[in-house]
């Protein structure tokens, strides 16, 4: 299956290179479709915590997109409270075979650390981003000590 | 006395053919030589040709051609730079030339034909003739001399090794001619050159008079050096009345050895058609051998590939053709034309639909084809479909008339109704009818349904009931996009949705068009109806659609379920089309 075999190139190389933002890869043998990772962020409000998302890739990957969700809660005007994420490259119009997953992991942790307010899921939370700042990070860190995962040691 | 003379004669055939052999071999090897074919050994003398490549460089020719004989195809590939007009145009003015500089990398072979005399290398040097189709008879003069001095150095030993080696590495260097540089190469021809090349075997036994004809650039410095001829060489020929002008550019200076008179085993063989593309021409071929020799990463798979597996797009990206066929086959299985682009990462490249065809299966492609056909009519608002069955083609009309006429089967139809014409009646709307038929004939009893079956026809209440029933499976799985009216069905995603097929933007709540730049808005703006409702009722979606599951948790997406959505979809989306196209 080609999928199998470019994923676990991936995986080979993701682990290689490690990108510091992205740790704790976890496959599981049986079902290489599936990836769990803890995305850590260097931007306040979110560089208190990590957080964990999880990387489903459809059985015709690389030429349909994989689909990224958030399994930690985040205070964030781009993801939801289901821990949806709108992410362009990755949608089915934008998606190209060629796109790697460290490529989508770089846009992933960049859209966490500088939240777009100008596409947001959660408009509540972009109007006050956009509005009062002070007060989102605020919130966003209060949040984040809750309910964020512990970011790994260097 | 008689036994040496045969030994020693032996010996030097053998010598010979060894080093033909090793000619051959190395130049096989190395694909620096090709095209021995006529290798034979006959009256005590071997005749041979070898095609010398010249070393990959990368040349710019700066090149002076008239534009009228210029196809436009080639004007696209020079790289163009019109620097100034010329004065001295032609005849007709008409004709302007235009200086234009292009960059080569590969550079067509020189061409050398040899003979071994039955005392080479003891005595003789082989017999040869130098032949280019785009180095001019000056140039190659001056490489025969060149090569001549290389006897001189070295008589008495086997001398075509080292020939060959000049004449690839370093005859284009010792014409003044380097990397990375522009060289005029302006020609002019002023009636077609006829020359005549002088076959080997008459080499020794054609004299002639060598027609000097080199002027302008040559004659600001005494030629220094005659190329060597051996008297039974001195076969100077007059070779045409042509006249040819080699402005040799910014190598003037280096160029000093040029010899007033042509060597007449310096041959110029005009390639068909102007220079330019000539070269750009060998220039091309060049490069697609050696993409298919040489292997390539391909960034879907990520796995080596040899370039003969591999295709090579407009855009410089690479892909291997397996990956390529599975990307496409994928998006015109579906019908997401938009989508078939250069599988690269921000590359918006298109592929061509030759390249296309060169990829997927003839039957795909045929797919592919009426695709891209019905997606630029659709985009039309003068075209219909001739509702016949049997025709279905499509029929331009003129909007503001009813009547259309079918080109192909000339059928006359009311372009509101697609029915048969009906002149200034207005248009009988059955949908109403037809229900009401197709509610009796499904509850209907056995006994009932023959009756009606008698009345209307199995076959028509039998498409009847489809239609219906394809009919009411799309309207009740799917919202028409609200710009090209495609029934779209949503199994995942928020609710900001994109036609598959015109890439518009919509509303999946209240199938509003959403701004093209910020589709968001729609959602964020306080005052809109769907405000902060991108992700409502997901779940409630998926749900009845199969009845498992929820919006987020892809751990019991079972494979086979998502494919029969899958395939429920296409085959619903289809049937409606079908049933479309046949009203």
């Amino acid at each position: 299956m080609a999928a199998t075999r470019r994923l676990q190139k991936e995986l080979q190389d993701l682990r290689s290179s490690g990108i510091r933002a992205f740790r704790d890869v976890q496959v599981d043998e049986s079902n290489i479709l599936y990836w769990v990772g803890l995305i850590v962020p260097d931007n306040p409000p979110y560089n208190k915590g990590a957080f964990k998302i999880e990387i489903n890739y459809p059985a015709e990957y690389p030429f349909k997109p994989p689909k990224i969700i958030f399994k930690t809660k985040i205070y964030h005007p781009n993801i939801d409270e289901k821990g949806q994420v709108c992410l362009p490259i990755i949608s089915a119009e934008n998606w190209k075979p060629a796109t790697k997953t460290e490529q989508v992991i770089q846009a992933l942790v960049a859209l966490v650390n500088d939240p777009e307010p100008d596409h947001p899921l959660r408009a509540d939370l972009a109007e006050e981003f956009v509005k009062d700042k002070r007060k989102f990070i605020k919130n966003a860190e209060d949040f984040t000590r809750k309910h964020s995962e512990k970011r790994p040691a260097d | 006395m008689l036994k040496n003379a045969i030994h020693w004669h032996k010996a030097q055939v053998l010598q010979c053919w060894n080093e033909c052999d090793y000619f051959w071999q190395f130049g096989e090897a190395s694909g620096s030589l090709g095209g021995l074919g006529d290798h034979k050994f006959f009256d005590r003398k071997w005749t041979t040709k070898g095609i010398v490549k010249l070393k990959k460089m990368k040349w710019k020719f700066y090149l002076r051609y008239w534009t009228r004989t210029v196809s436009p195809n080639l004007e696209k590939n020079v790289e163009s730079e019109p620097k100034t007009e010329d004065s001295e145009a032609g005849p007709s003015p008409k004709k302007i030339s235009k200086f234009t500089v292009m960059s080569l990398k590969h550079l067509p072979p020189l061409n050398l034909h040899f003979t071994l005399p039955a005392d080479y290398p003891s005595k003789s040097k082989p017999m040869f003739t130098l032949s280019s189709e785009w180095l001019h008879r000056e140039l190659l003069t001056f490489i025969c001399g060149k090569l001549d001095e290389f006897w001189e150095e070295n008589t008495g030993m086997a001398i075509l090794f080292t020939w060959q080696s000049f004449l690839q590495e370093d005859a284009l260097t010792s014409l003044g001619m380097h990397s990375e540089t522009v060289y005029d190469l302006t020609v002019k021809v002023r009636q077609p050159s006829n020359h005549v090349r002088v076959p080997l075997t008459q080499v020794n036994s054609c004299p002639g008079v060598t027609n000097s004809t080199c002027s302008g650039s040559c004659d600001d410095k005494k030629p220094e050096k005659v190329p060597k001829l051996e008297k039974g060489d001195v076969a100077e020929k007059s070779t045409s009345s042509s006249r040819l002008k080699v402005k040799v550019g910014n190598r003037r200076s280096k160029y000093r050895g040029a010899p007033e008179r042509l060597d007449h085993r310096a041959v110029f063989e005009r390639a068909p058609g102007p220079l330019a593309q000539y070269l750009l021409e060998y220039e091309k071929e060049e490069e697609e051998a050696e993409f298919r020799r040489t292997s390539h990463m391909c960034t879907i798979c990520f796995s080596e590939k040899k370039g003969s597996d591999c295709m090579l797009f407009e855009c410089t990206h690479v892909f291997c053709k397996e990956c390529l066929q599975d990307f496409l086959n994928l998006h015109i299985t579906e019908g997401s034309l938009d989508c078939v682009k250069c599988p690269d990462i921000n590359c918006k490249t298109v592929p061509t639909p030759y390249e296309v065809r060169a990829i997927v299966t003839p039957e795909m492609f045929e797919r592919y084809d009426s695709l891209l056909l019905s997606k630029s009519l659709d985009s039309m608002s003068d075209i219909l479909h001739c509702p016949r069955l049997d025709c279905g083609r499509p029929v331009m009309y003129d909007p503001s008339d009813k009547l259309a006429k079918c080109a192909s089967c000339g059928y006359a139809f009311c372009s509101m109704c697609k029915t048969v014409y009906h002149g200034v009646e207005p248009c009988r709307f059955k949908s109403g009818e037809a229900k009401q038929l197709y509610e009796k004939y499904v509850n209907a009893t056995p006994v009932c349904k023959k009756e009606l079956e008698k009345t209307f026809g199995k076959k028509q209440l039998e498409l009847l009931v489809q239609q219906t029933l394809s009919e009411e499976w799309v309207t009740t799985q799917s919202k028409p996009c609200p710009h090209c009216k495609v029934p779209i069905q949503k199994f995942e995603g928020c609710n900001k949705v994109t036609c598959f097929k015109c890439a518009t933007y919509f509303c999946w709540i209240c199938a509003l068009q959403l701004d093209k730049q910020n589709p968001y808005l729609h959602f964020n703006d306080p005052s809109s109806p769907c405000y902060n409702s991108l992700f409502t009722n997901i779940v409630a979606n998926r749900e009845d659609d199969d009845g498992s599951g929820s919006g987020t948790d892809f751990d019991d997406w079972d494979e086979s379920d998502s494919d029969e959505d899958y395939e429920d979809i296409i085959n619903g989306i289809q049937h409606f089309l079908l049933n479309r196209l046949h009203r």
